[in-house]
């Protein structure tokens, strides 16, 4: 509970100071003379920010929730592999979305697949492989064939 | 009316939309029962084939998959105990019991009758009040507009939460979100850095898939999945009895008026209307004793409740342009990317489609119903697919419908982008539904102001002087409030609870 409250001051100060920035953005933008014009309704949105920013922080930090504990932890999950294991899966996907452009989808997606199936801790090697060699194919040609969305083909260059 | 509801007929009956429709219930069954796929997931894997569609065909496919999905939870919350998603966990508490006693069938025959109740009550005041309440928005002034906006966020955010501060500063950073790009008053870029990509500003389908959809995988990534433990019995007598169908008639019907209200409110939905409508009719029941001992009634009230909310939350959603929940937020990305914008003028602009939706609601009904009771007898089968190897392939299926979306892998990036976003508001208790609705109402409600202004001359006041508008405010000024205080009560009767235990 302790952590939640730490994380949140820190996340209301986070806020405020994306709100200020937003505030000093929007200032730069152009007004109209009547109505909102392009600046005021970021505006009134950043001022909004602050406030809520505010109203999150300043009763924990009133309160003294934050004595001795002026630390964010992230070790709130039970099992500490998971956070290596949803860090994983996010590199993944990226590198999965970096290199789809290169490497085309029929040839990325069954690597990727299996490799999220072996992340989550599914161990049917055979039914894994079939899987994700088919369920790509069968997108890839329902969507080329039937729907016309062309999906990244491999290229050398 | 009935001239423009025999042309929606006409058309669900025809070969392929009644097909397509009869898809939607089937994968709303189906997405519905598996623990973790919720209906606005289903919604967002179909996307690519809604792009496909004709509009009236893919809404009346969607409608099918969003009334299904609200049945299809029960079936996991019956069979083991595990509400397919939060709408359903409140079947479970008379549900569960009643399978362990020998009658998971009973049970979930009952949850699809139930649920048809709900569903047609839902429909017919759909059809009643959706054309008279677009009517009166017709007359609405800007400032009403942006008051209704102000109304749907603080409703939401105030509701979908312990922290009704983290649900606003989560509806104020979505209305953020929406004003990057090129602004619509004075076509000004805002926020774009210089980027090209950003000028059109962050597509809403893209911030609903990373937000619901990718960040559901990330952090499914972090569980450990045990097998499901399903049920040895053989699922039989599916079909009630007359005398026990004449039993939950009453608490049907009051159940699913009860989810009809819910429904219409923006930011509610099935979870809250069920446990309303469980406690409600649970005091007002013959046998309250029975009730959570496998209760027939206790089954009935929840899932009449949770279908109920579905014509509901379309009211809203098709005359304002305001989502009653998360599921006809995704359902509102899916009409704009077939190029239907909702608001009052849907029954002028797009008539033939609302009919087709109206006729398409009663239609989905009995197929539901016709597919509940005949599938009941293999749902476990369903329950089988590992998640382990469930949410890898969501994974690719949102990887590809987002590109599908643009034929633009940057799409793709933001969404996953989205996704890690998703994560951290989940880590740190912000709810996402509120995020949703701003990007939504954003443009609605910076648009309408502006208009209020322009026409007033920057007079703030108009805000407060139109009584439509006033009312708005007032409620969601007091909706927030209310929920401030009675979140400080519980937080002081828990901490007095420890105290005491300690």
């Amino acid at each position: 509970m302790k952590e939640n409250k730490v994380a949140d001051f820190f996340i209301g100060i986070g806020i405020v100071v994306f709100g200020i920035v937003v505030f000093m953005l929007s200032s730069a933008l152009p007004s109209a003379p009547t109505g909102l014009g392009s600046r005021g309704y970021p505006m009134f949105l950043a001022i909004l920010l602050i406030v809520l920013g505010l109203t999150l922080a300043l009763p924990i930090a009133l309160k003294g929730e934050l004595k001795g504990e002026l630390k964010i932890q992230f070790s709130g999950f039970k099992d500490p592999h998971a956070v290596i294991k949803i860090a994983v899966c996010v590199a993944m996907s990226f590198l999965y979305v970096f290199l789809v452009a290169r490497l085309g989808f029929l040839l990325l997606t069954p690597i990727y697949l299996f490799g999220l199936m072996m992340l989550f801790g599914y161990r049917k090697y055979v039914l894994a492989s079939v899987v994700s060699i088919l369920l790509p194919v069968g997108v890839f040609f329902l969507f080329t064939r039937v729907f016309y969305v062309f999906l990244p083909t491999f290229r050398l260059f | 009316m009935l001239e423009n509801l025999a042309y929606g007929f006409s058309f669900v009956f025809q070969p392929f939309p009644f097909l397509m429709l009869v898809f939607g219930v089937v994968i709303g069954v189906i997405v519905g029962a598996l623990p973790g796929i919720t209906g606005s997931l289903g919604i967002i894997l179909l996307l690519p084939l809604v792009s496909q569609l004709d509009s009236r065909v893919a809404m009346v496919m969607l409608c099918g998959l969003f009334c299904a999905s609200m049945f299809g939870g029960s079936i996991s919350a019956i069979l083991i105990r595990t509400p397919g998603g939060a709408s359903a966990a409140a079947t479970m508490m008379d549900g569960y019991p009643l399978a362990q006693k020998g009658y998971a069938g009973k049970a979930i025959g009952i949850a699809a009758i139930a649920s048809f109740f709900g569903g047609i009550l839902s429909t017919a005041c759909l059809i009643l009040i959706a054309p008279q309440l677009s009517k009166v928005a017709l007359q609405f002034h800007g400032a009403d507009f942006f008051s209704l906006a102000v109304f749907g966020l603080s409703m939401i955010g105030g509701s979908s939460g312990k922290n009704v501060i983290k649900g606003l500063i989560s509806g104020v950073f979505g209305m953020f979100i929406a004003t990057v790009g090129i602004d619509s008053i004075m076509g000004t870029t805002r926020f774009t850095f210089g980027s090209v990509a950003l000028m059109n500003g962050f597509p809403l389908l893209t911030v609903l898939i990373g937000v619901f959809a990718v960040s559901e995988v990330f952090q499914s990534a972090g569980k450990r999945f045990s097998e499901i433990d399903l049920p040895k019995q053989e699922l039989k007598n599916i079909l009630p009895s007359w005398k026990e169908i004449r039993s939950i008639l009453k608490v049907s019907g009051i159940s699913g008026l009860i989810g009809v209200f819910i429904g219409i409110i923006p930011g509610t939905g099935g979870a809250i209307s069920s446990f309303m409508a469980y406690n409600f009719c649970k005091k007002i029941s013959k046998n309250p004793e029975e009730w959570g001992q496998g209760s027939l009634e206790g089954i009935a009230a929840p899932e009449s409740s949770n279908n109920g909310t579905t014509g509901g939350a379309l009211i809203p959603m098709l005359t304002l342009g305001v989502p009653g929940d998360v599921v006809t937020s995704v359902m509102l990305g899916a009409l704009v990317l077939i190029g239907v914008r909702p608001g009052p003028l849907i029954f002028l602009e797009h008539a033939p489609l609302v009919y087709t939706i109206f006729a398409g609601m009663i239609v989905i009904q009995f197929v539901m119903l016709a597919f509940s009771l005949g599938f009941a007898r293999i749902s476990p089968v369903i329950l089988k697919i590992p998640q382990t190897m469930l949410m890898p392939i969501v994974m690719v299926l949102c990887v590809v419908g987002t590109f599908s979306l643009s034929n633009q892998l940057y799409n793709v990036f933001i969404a996953l982008l989205f996704g890690l976003f998703g994560l951290f508001m989940r880590r740190y208790d912000f709810p996402a539904a509120p995020m949703v609705l701003g990007v939504i109402l954003g443009p609605m409600a910076e648009a309408n102001l502006n208009r209020a202004l322009v026409v007033t001359n920057n007079d703030w006041t108009i805000l407060f002087t139109r009584p439509l508008s006033l009312t708005f405010l007032i409620v969601a000024a007091g909706f927030i409030g209310m929920t401030i205080y009675s979140n400080k009560k519980d937080s002081r009767k828990e901490q007095a609870e420890k105290e005491a235990q300690a």
